[in-house]
């Protein structure tokens, strides 16, 4: 009853900023933007990411943001953001990035606050719904991972340099820290795993983007790197050990150290059409200790290896209307892609396949439909789906985004 | 669900394409003039122009700050921003709209007539923008010939 009473909030929201005829404001030299968005999920057999099977319109979030300019080589500004998604979010508002930006010359500028990370083509608009072809976008941008992967409070190095025949190139260099909330994806992510994280502590963060633009119109190749570690405090909920190893206490101390995730991407834009292609991995060594053990202590050294990849491409026939498809695969484990250790092998993949229609009918009005067919369950969430996981799975999204 | 069906989806994705052939508009590379105020005296290429659009070139190579503006005729503008930018204005506008949600530039100064590009180059040091060729433009600005 509450997310519908919010789901309708969102629809109140969008219509009278529609017939108000609101475009992008500005007061005093600040300028403001923002949009909101409600959508509807559905799905077959599984839940995804939210009660889908019986249809939800748990899946809205808005944003507000404040720019000002104040030299013409610095501007300063904020952006504050809200969104639920199954529960997730729940509507707790955030600020999504603030920083000063000062632009020393082209080669380099510096940016300084909560700054958003680098992680492949998309992590900066993952959550600007108008800004992109799909309402979802594929796992490497798995919305679980966007508490770990989203901001931090540091500083940002940029530029971009132009060569005289190999064109240019781009680059941000980021160093920080970052905080994980305890009602975050990630700890739902864990709790699918036996822990209930009860605090979570992160150390020094840095985080790298390189891209080249070559003298081809329209391609982009580059990587992005993030490096950290980090530690957590969890409660044993139900964790799947083999035989030969005692956890003493309901305490445990979670580490996942040498964090790092990469990300190569390639794009070519043609007039209306855009390739794009992804490859990430996801490293770490999974340390699990007894907090209280009565005898010997008990460490379980897991190292993490995640792989995931996706090849897209969207077309845009008019100013109206726009097409376009991804396939995608996500392995938790790639020492293991076929399942073979695992009770049911399909938990080892996520395999996906998604089709959306973009219809933008105003400059600010968007409206989406898009259809995802799943093969695997690694990114469905045993919580969400207490009977159990099926090995397929239809979805349906629908998403009205307005934004000024 | 059949997953054999996704094959008919992306048939769907392979046709858009030929529309392209027959539905790209023809846009004159010669309908557009660029304007700078009279301070700029260095030669400009097509790829500077495109990089001060995109906010990648900020200064002059006397160091002093470029402030371009775009003019919003949508005809001229389409013919600017597929020309020398070489974006579609979809892309175009989506490019800066992306910035300003990152916080990471602030959408362009924009004029919807010519007279109120031409003035604000006139009075504003280091300025650039474009205007149609039936566009008079008057002293206080100069017109470029790109390298």
């Amino acid at each position: 009853m509450n997310s519908c009473r919010a789901s309708c909030d969102y629809f109140l929201i969008i219509f009278i900023l529609l017939i108000s005829d609101a475009y992008a404001l500005q007061y005093e030299k600040i300028h403001i933007h923002g949009f909101v968005s409600q959508g509807y999920m559905l799905s077959d057999r599984n839940n995804y990411l939210a009660d889908t099977q019986g249809g939800t319109f748990e899946f809205n979030d808005a944003a507000l943001n404040f720019s000002r300019g104040f030299h013409p080589n610095l501007h300063v500004g904020c952006q504050l953001y809200m969104r639920d998604i199954g529960d997730v979010g729940n509507h707790k508002v955030e600020i999504d990035w603030a920083f000063a930006d000062y632009r020393m010359t082209d080669l380099i500028g510096f940016r300084l606050g909560k700054i958003k990370l680098p992680h492949g083509l998309y992590n900066e608009t993952r959550d600007i719904d108008m800004l992109r072809t799909f309402i979802f976008l594929p796992p490497v941008y798995y919305d679980i991972s966007r508490s770990t992967i989203n901001a931090m409070n540091g500083i940002d190095t940029y530029g971009n340099y132009q060569f005289e025949s190999l064109g240019s190139l781009e680059y941000q260099i980021q160093f920080g820290a970052k905080r994980i909330e305890t009602d975050s994806g990630w700890s739902r992510y864990m709790e699918r795993r036996g822990m209930n994280i009860t605090g979570f502590d992160t150390n020094f963060v840095q985080c790298g983007k390189l891209t080249w633009y070559p003298t081809i119109e329209g391609l982009r190749i580059g990587v992005t790197g993030i490096f950290f570690d980090i530690n957590a405090d969890a409660e044993i909920d139900m964790l799947p050990l083999p035989s030969q190893y005692h956890i003493s206490g309901p305490d445990l101390q979670y580490q996942l150290n040498n964090f790092n995730v990469i990300v190569n991407y390639i794009e070519y834009t043609i007039q209306e059409m855009i390739f794009a292609a992804e490859y990430m991995t996801f490293r770490g060594d999974l340390i699990i200790k007894a907090l209280a053990p009565k005898h010997q202590p008990t460490v379980l050294d897991i190292p993490i290896k995640t792989d995931a990849y996706y090849f897209s491409m969207t077309y845009r026939l008019t100013d109206f209307f726009e097409i376009g498809g991804y396939y995608s695969v996500f392995w938790p484990d790639s020492s293991d892609k076929n399942g073979k250790s695992l009770s049911q092998d399909y938990l080892a993949w996520h395999k996906e396949a998604a089709i959306c229609f973009r219809f933008d009918i105003t400059d600010s009005l968007v409206f989406k439909t898009e259809t995802h067919l799943i093969d695997g369950g690694a990114l469905m969430m045993p919580q969400d789906n207490p009977e159990g996981i099926d090995q397929r799975t239809a979805l349906l999204l629908l998403k009205l985004s307005l934004s000024f | 669900m059949n997953l054999c069906v996704i094959r008919y989806y992306f048939i769907l994705l392979l046709l858009p394409p030929g529309f392209q052939f027959v539905f790209t508009p023809f846009v004159h590379a010669n309908d557009v003039r660029i304007i700078v105020h009279p301070d700029v005296q260095e030669s400009i290429s097509v790829n500077d122009i495109r990089n001060i659009f995109l906010g990648k070139k900020t200064q002059w190579s006397n160091n002093q700050r470029i402030r371009f503006v775009l003019l919003t005729e949508k005809t001229t503008y389409r013919t600017f921003i597929t020309n020398y930018v070489r974006k579609t204005l979809y892309q175009y506008r989506n490019y800066w709209r992306k910035k300003v949600f990152t916080g990471t530039g602030m959408m362009p100064i924009m004029f919807s007539s010519c007279s109120q590009s031409i003035d604000y180059v006139r009075r504003t040091k280091g300025a650039i923008s474009f205007v149609p060729e039936t566009c008079a433009v008057s002293d206080g600005v100069k017109e470029v010939t790109l390298d």
